[in-house]
C-alpha cells in the first residue's frame, strides 16, 4: 500500500511546497514587531500603516514604500502564477530574472511549467488509481464468481470500451472536474478489469485456491489471503505506463481546449501556446522540461516497483 | 473455418451495429435537460443557422441504417454518408503510408530485438519513449523547430503524419514480433530441422517466420482499423489533413450529432468487419486453430 501511495504523497508534498519555492508574495513580513504571513492571509494596506483600506499589493511601488522599514522574507524564485508587471514587454526570452522567459501575458514560464507538471501528474495519477481500484474490484468479482456475473461484467466492459471518452466529454456541456473524473473512470476501468479477471481465473485453478474452497474459506478471506498478494504486483507493474498514457490523453484534450481545470495551469495549454508563438522557443523548452520531469518521476517509480515488490 | 461460426459471426454483425446505435441514441436521450437545446446553446456562437433537428428514435436510426443512410449533417448541410466517403480517401492514404514503415521497421526491429542487438534495444527504448509522449507535444516540437530553422510552416504533412503514426506504434509491434519469434525459435520442429541439415535461410523464412508471425498477421486488420479511425484523429487535426478524423473532430466541436453518430457508426462497422477478417486470416494461416469452441 505504501508503494501505491508513495508517488501520490510525494506529489502532494511537492504541490504544497511549490508556493514556498516560487511565489510573488512574501513568505513572511515583520513590521513594527508584528508578524505577517501573506501566503495564509490577505492583508490591507492599513495593516502596514497605509491610509486607504485597499488590498495590499506587495509588488507595487506603494507597497514597496510601505514595506521599506519592514523585514521581508521572499521566496527563492520570486515569481508566481500572476503576471509579472515589472516585465517591460511580454514574451520575454530567458534571462537572469526569468529563467525560462515569460509567456504572452507576462507569466513566468518556469513557474507555470512547474505547476502544470505537478498538477497534471497528480490528476493523471488519481485517475490511474480510480481506474485501478474500480477495474480490479470488478475484475476479481468476475473471476471469482464466474458464470452470469462474469458475462455481465464483461458485457459492461465491452460497452464502456465502445464509447469513446472524448465523445462523452465534448457532449456534456459543462466540464466540471468531478464529472470529468467519473466519465474517465467509467470508460477506462476496462483494462485493469480484464487483467485482474484473467489472473483471478488462473489463480482459481491453483492448488492453494482449490484447498481454500474445499475448506469453505469465506470469499473475502480467500481474496485477502490468496488473490490480493498475487494481483498486487501485476497491477503495480502497469501503473507507471497507465499513468503516462492518461497524462498524454489529458494533455492532448487540453491542447484541443477540453480542459479538466480551465483556471489552473496545464501542460497541454502550454503546448498550445508554444505553437501559437513558434518564435518563443523557450516555451517549447518548458513543455519538454515539464514532460521530462513527469517522465523521470514515473520511471523512478516503476524502478522502485521492481525493487520493492515481494514475490508471493 | 467452421461454416457455422462464420455464419454466426456474420449474422451477429447487424445486431452489434444496432446495439451500438442504441447506445449512441440513449446517450443523447439521457443527456440532462433538453438535449437539442443543450447542443444548440453550447454550439459554436459563429454557427447561427436555424437548428432544425430533433432526437431520432431508435426505430428511425435502425431504418436509416438498413437503408445505408446515416442522416444529414447539421453543420455542413450535406448527407453524412457522402461526407464520410469524400473524407475517407486522405485517411486511407495516411494510414497506408503509415503502415508500410510501421510493419517494415517493426518486423526488422523485432527480429534484431529477439537476437539481443544493443542498437535494436536502444531504438526500441526510444520508440517506447515516443509512444508515451502526447502527439501534440511532438508535433509542436517539430513545428517550432521547422519555424526556427527554416522560417516556414510545416510542409509534407502526409509524410510527417504517417511518420508520427508509425513511430508511436513500432515499439509494441516489435515487442510482439520479438516475443513470437522467441517462442518459435525453441520449438522442437526447429531443432529437428537443424539436425536434419536444412539450410539456415530456409529455416528462418519457411520454418520460423511463417509460423511465428501468425499472431502479427492476425492482428493486422484490427490494427489497421484502429489506426484508420482512432489514430488518425489527432494527427489529421494537428497536420490539417482533410480526412475522416478531422471530420469527426469538426463534428464534435460543432455538436453536429448526426455527423458524430455517422462517423462513430462507420468506425464501429469497419472495426467489427476487421475483427472478423482477423479471425478468417487466423484460420487461413493456421488451419489447426479452432474458433468458436468447436
Amino acid at each position: 500500500m505504501t508503494l501505491y501511495l508513495r508517488p501520490l504523497l510525494i506529489l502532494l508534498f511537492v504541490y504544497g511546497m511549490l508556493p514556498l519555492v516560487c511565489n510573488d508574495l512574501p513568505l513572511l513580513i515583520v513590521h513594527n514587531h508584528q508578524w505577517f504571513c501573506p501566503l495564509m492571509t490577505q492583508y490591507l494596506e492599513t495593516d502596514f500603516g497605509g491610509d486607504v483600506p485597499l488590498k495590499m499589493d506587495y509588488q507595487s511601488p506603494e507597497g514597496n514604500i510601505l514595506l521599506k522599514e519592514a523585514w521581508v522574507l521572499n521566496a527563492p524564485y520570486p515569481y508566481g502564477l500572476s503576471p509579472d508587471y515589472k516585465t517591460p514587454h511580454h514574451l520575454e526570452s530567458p534571462s537572469k530574472s526569468h529563467w525560462l522567459g515569460t509567456n504572452d501575458i507576462g507569466q513566468d514560464i518556469l513557474v507555470y511549467a512547474l505547476h502544470a507538471a505537478v498538477l497534471s501528474s497528480l490528476t493523471s495519477l488519481i485517475l490511474t488509481y480510480l481506474c485501478l481500484w474500480s477495474g480490479s474490484l470488478l475484475g476479481v468479482v468476475a473471476g471469482l464468481y464466474g458464470g452470469s456475473v462474469d458475462i455481465t461484467i464483461m458485457w459492461l466492459k465491452e460497452l464502456c470500451r465502445s464509447v469513446p471518452f472524448a465523445f462523452l466529454v465534448i457532449l456534456i456541456p459543462k466540464h466540471s472536474f468531478g464529472l470529468f473524473m467519473v466519465l474517465f473512470t467509467c470508460t477506462q476501468w476496462t483494462k485493469y478489469a480484464q487483467l485482474c479477471r484473467n489472473k483471478t481465473y488462473e489463480l482459481c485453478h491453483q492448488p492453494f485456491m482449490l484447498d481454500a474452497s474445499h475448506n469453505k474459506m469465506p470469499l473475502w478471506q480467500r481474496y485477502c489471503q490468496h488473490i490480493l498478494p498475487h494481483l498486487s504486483p501485476l497491477c503495480r507493474s502497469q501503473i507507471s505506463y497507465t499513468w503516462m498514457n492518461y497524462l498524454a490523453m489529458i494533455e492532448s484534450l487540453a491542447y484541443f481546449d477540453i480542459r479538466m481545470y480551465p483556471d489552473l495551469p496545464s501542460l497541454g495549454f502550454l503546448i498550445q501556446q508554444s505553437k501559437m508563438h513558434p518564435q518563443a522557443i523557450w516555451m517549447m523548452t518548458a513543455c519538454a522540461i515539464g514532460f521530462g520531469m513527469v517522465g523521470c518521476f514515473a520511471l523512478y517509480f516503476s524502478r522502485q516497483k521492481e525493487k520493492d515488490i515481494p514475490v508471493p | 473455418m467452421e461454416r457455422h461460426y462464420l455464419l454466426k459471426r456474420l449474422v451477429s454483425l447487424p445486431v452489434i451495429w444496432a446495439s451500438i446505435a442504441m447506445v449512441h441514441v440513449s446517450i443523447l436521450m439521457l443527456m440532462p435537460g433538453d438535449a437539442i437545446a443543450t447542443l444548440a446553446s453550447t454550439a459554436d456562437p459563429m454557427f447561427q443557422q436555424p437548428f432544425n433537428y430533433s432526437v431520432p428514435s431508435l426505430a428511425t436510426v435502425l431504418m436509416q441504417l438498413l437503408q445505408g443512410h446515416l442522416g444529414h449533417s447539421i453543420f455542413l448541410q450535406q448527407p453524412v454518408s457522402q461526407l464520410i466517403l469524400s473524407h475517407l480517401r486522405p485517411t486511407l492514404i495516411l494510414t497506408l503510408m503509415a503502415f508500410v514503415p510501421l510493419y517494415g521497421l517493426g518486423l526488422v526491429l523485432g527480429w534484431f530485438l529477439q537476437r539481443g542487438h544493443v542498437w535494436a534495444k536502444i531504438i526500441h527504448q526510444l520508440c517506447t519513449a515516443m509512444a508515451a509522449l502526447p502527439s501534440c507535444l511532438i508535433y509542436t516540437l517539430v513545428f517550432v523547430l521547422q519555424y526556427q530553422l527554416f522560417r516556414e510552416p510545416l510542409s509534407h504533412t502526409y509524410l510527417y503524419g504517417a511518420g508520427f503514426l508509425a513511430l508511436r506504434r513500432i515499439a509494441p509491434l516489435a515487442n510482439l514480433v520479438s516475443h513470437c519469434l522467441s517462442t518459435t525459435i525453441d520449438a522442437p520442429y526447429i531443432h529437428m530441422a537443424r539436425r536434419r541439415g536444412v539450410a539456415p535461410i530456409k529455416i528462418a523464412t519457411v520454418y520460423i517466420l511463417k509460423n511465428a508471425l501468425i499472431p502479427v498477421w492476425v492482428r493486422l486488420p484490427k490494427h489497421f482499423a484502429q489506426v484508420l479511425f482512432a489514430g488518425t484523429l489527432t494527427i489529421e487535426v494537428l497536420f490539417s489533413i482533410p480526412g475522416l478524423g478531422r471530420l469527426t473532430f469538426t463534428a464534435l466541436k460543432h455538436y453536429d450529432y448526426p455527423l458524430i453518430m455517422g462517423c462513430l457508426m462507420a468506425s464501429c462497422m469497419c472495426l467489427s468487419l476487421c475483427y472478423l477478417t482477423g479471425d478468417v486470416i487466423a484460420q487461413w494461416l493456421s488451419p489447426k486453430m479452432t474458433i468458436g469452441g468447436s
